[in-house]
């Protein structure tokens, strides 16, 4: 059984981040994520609906949110291609019981769609293989387009 | 096709022909006593050889002095912000007494912390290996934890007593009540021979992940935010992490800077990393808390350091802020960070908002990877105020010299705040072809007056140099200095009047002076103008 991801995007979003981001940027929050799996081993696709295709010199930001790993444990966001987007790994003492965000961005020039695909997996410390997160362990990824 | 391991640093040192014709005006940050340079670049050897006489002595000194090399490492584990949005500036003022003490017990006055660019080396760089810099290969660390807490638990202890009632406030707030459960986290933090440090001289190299989080077009991305910092719940991308009440407050959310390219170093140079990335046992220093203890950590820190100087002249050229919005600045500033020890053991009591800028460390950046993510639009900068009515025919070596005549605007714009107006010159001249380790230094000057042309000269504006190895120029470049600085310094002294001329004096510095001994570049021209 594959966890499914909750995707936290939007609603509010649109509406409330805007204004905030308007002295310094536009900035889109992402709308309604689009749960289809592919099957790639032991990896999920992810497809999230953008609102609309990057322009040229816009970059969409990924704001990935875990939970609570043991010590070396770490969560790899890439694209289906193999490019890496980023990894969510705390550095040091980390407070039990915590919630992290990780901001990260796609590669410039690598979406020309509205459609964004991503895959996440967890490299643990007590496992011999990489593996799909569990829900408590990638709490959500949200994704911005600035 | 490109391949993917060809990133764009990659290309921009092979296309250096098509850059440097095409070179945006670059602000460069105006006079600095000190210039931290590259670990890995000819010109730092003076200043390694002092990192590693500064490091033997710490190693040397007594437990009790606040300058011995562990203690210097206990300031981190009891006092460093992660995930929050304290995170540059609290290691800012860190390197900085660091960096003041090393100059001290080096006894080498003109000494720069070198930093380490990961962007442009992804691997640990050689001197880290095998000599006092190396905490696993050095007789001069402590080798097992019980020697660790035979040494250390007795200063310490003394120390925890010794805090003021502020101190202990820190500490309680970072989940310390006690002096044993900050002694128990320091035990497990600390790391035995030879498991200090994960990379070896014979494997160096960061591994595939954490090289893309060095990569060029990760670090272009930390770059690009334009706001200093938000709460968590605003998700508009910013430059810092996320704002939290204390910086005691336990991590929260990672920046682009901070959470790739730090942390990645951190937990990879520290491992050990299994074949899928895990950090499994034995960490090494650099993964945990009392990561200072491995000399790297500095060369780490002074990278991303390098990188927010990067990012605020971006900010500055673009004509946004540097700091904190109004709403947040009181926060922010008055952040209270009590746990630095001076280069003359005394404790410092200082805030957060007093790193903002490097101030009175008085340092610059040899210039690394990233500086191209300062690109001038030309529209932000208003039409020149005045433009050089007279050069030299001297060659950039002997001194070149462009003259304008002070305007009144350019007056007005001096002696209006500086976060008003901020002056910039644009300096216009045809590079020699070989530039390699040439700098080149700007000293502004009543006409008549020869400037004293040293970097600690009143008259020193600033320096530009190009970035690469190799470049091969065809025409005129142009680069962008701001000269704030200098002409406060002028005006304070009477020294800028309306209508009389002052000088633009430019000159070659450095190994790349060309086979004659003479640059054959020629200054074209100055302007003037303001942002």
């Amino acid at each position: 059984m594959i966890a499914r991801w909750r995707f936290l995007t939007v609603g509010l979003g649109l509406a409330a981040l805007v204004p905030l981001a308007l002295p310094y940027s536009s900035l889109d929050a992402v709308a309604q994520a689009v749960d289809s799996m592919t099957a790639g081993k032991e990896a999920k696709v992810q497809n999230v609906q953008l609102p609309r295709a990057p322009r040229p010199n816009e970059t969409v930001w990924l704001t990935v949110t875990i939970g609570p790993l043991p010590f070396g444990a770490e969560i790899r966001i890439s694209l289906p291609d193999g490019t890496a987007i980023g990894t969510a790994a705390p550095f040091g003492r980390v407070l039990q019981g915590r919630n992290l965000t990780f901001q990260m961005a796609v590669p410039d020039g690598r979406l020309q769609s509205d459609s964004l695909a991503v895959i996440a997996e967890i490299a643990h410390p007590a496992e011999t293989a990489l593996r799909t997160p569990t829900d408590d362990e990638l709490i959500s990824i949200e994704a911005y387009i600035q | 096709m490109i391949p993917n391991h060809i990133n764009r640093r990659t290309l921009l040192k092979t296309t250096a022909a098509a850059g440097a014709a095409a070179m945006a005006p670059i602000p460069a940050r105006g006079a600095a006593n000190y210039r931290r340079k590259n670990v890995n670049s000819p010109g730092a050897k003076r200043d390694v050889e002092s990192y590693m006489k500064a490091v033997e002595v710490m190693l040397g000194l007594d437990p009790d002095h606040p300058h011995n090399w562990y203690r210097n490492a206990f300031t981190h584990l009891m006092d460093c912000p992660h995930g929050n949005w304290w995170f540059l500036a609290w290691h800012r003022g860190y390197l900085g007494y660091f960096e003041e003490t090393c100059r001290k017990l080096s006894g080498d006055a003109s000494f720069a912390l070198p930093y380490w660019d990961w962007t442009a080396d992804p691997e640990v760089p050689p001197v880290l290996f095998d000599t006092v810099l190396d905490p696993d290969n050095s007789s001069l660390y402590i080798k097992d934890t019980a020697d660790f807490e035979k040494k250390l638990n007795a200063p310490m202890t003394a120390y925890w007593e010794g805090l003021t009632t502020p101190q202990r406030t820190e500490q309680y707030k970072r989940c310390f009540p006690a002096f044993e459960t900050m002694w128990q986290d320091a035990i497990s933090s600390f790391a035995e021979q030879p498991h200090g440090r994960f990379l070896t001289k014979a494997n160096p190299k960061l591994d595939e992940n954490t090289a893309e989080a060095v990569s060029i077009d990760t670090v272009l991305s930390a770059l690009k935010p334009t706001i200093f910092a938000v709460e968590i719940d605003d998700k508009t991308p910013a430059f810092n992490s996320i704002i939290t009440e204390t910086h005691q407050t336990a991590q929260t959310g990672f920046s682009l800077l901070e959470g790739q390219p730090h942390n990645k170093v951190h937990n990879n140079t520290g491992g050990s990393v299994d074949d899928k990335g895990a950090i499994v046992p034995p960490y090494g220093f650099m993964t945990q808390f009392l990561s200072p203890i491995d000399p790297m950590f500095f060369l780490h820190h002074g990278n991303i350091d390098r990188l927010w100087d990067v990012w605020t002249r971006k900010q500055i050229a673009i004509g946004e802020p540097t700091g904190p919005a109004d709403e947040d600045a009181k926060a922010f500033n008055s952040e209270p960070f009590l746990f630095y020890f001076d280069a003359d053991e005394n404790q410092v009591t200082s805030t957060a908002g007093e790193f903002l800028e490097i101030g009175a460390f008085d340092y610059d950046y040899e210039p690394g990877s990233g500086e191209e993510a300062i690109q001038v639009p030309v529209a932000a900068l208003q039409a020149p105020l005045a433009s050089s009515a007279v050069v030299s025919a001297s060659s950039l070596s002997d001194g070149a010299v462009a003259t304008i005549n002070v305007p009144d605007a350019l007056l007005k714009s001096v002696r209006a705040p500086s976060e008003e107006r901020r002056q910039f010159a644009r300096i216009t001249f045809t590079p020699p072809m070989d530039v390699a380790g040439t700098s080149f230094r700007v000293f502004i000057s009543p006409k008549d007056v020869a400037p004293d042309l040293s970097r600690d000269s009143v008259e020193y504006a600033g320096s530009f140099e190009f970035f690469g190895l190799r470049h091969k120029h065809v025409g005129p470049v142009t680069f962008t200095l701001g000269i704030d600085k200098t002409l406060d310094r002028m005006e304070a002294a009477g020294l800028l009047q309306p209508g009389q001329p002052i000088s633009f004096t430019v000159i070659a510095d450095g190994s790349g002076v060309s086979t004659d001994g003479k640059m054959k570049g020629t200054l074209e021209a100055v302007d003037v103008t303001v942002l």
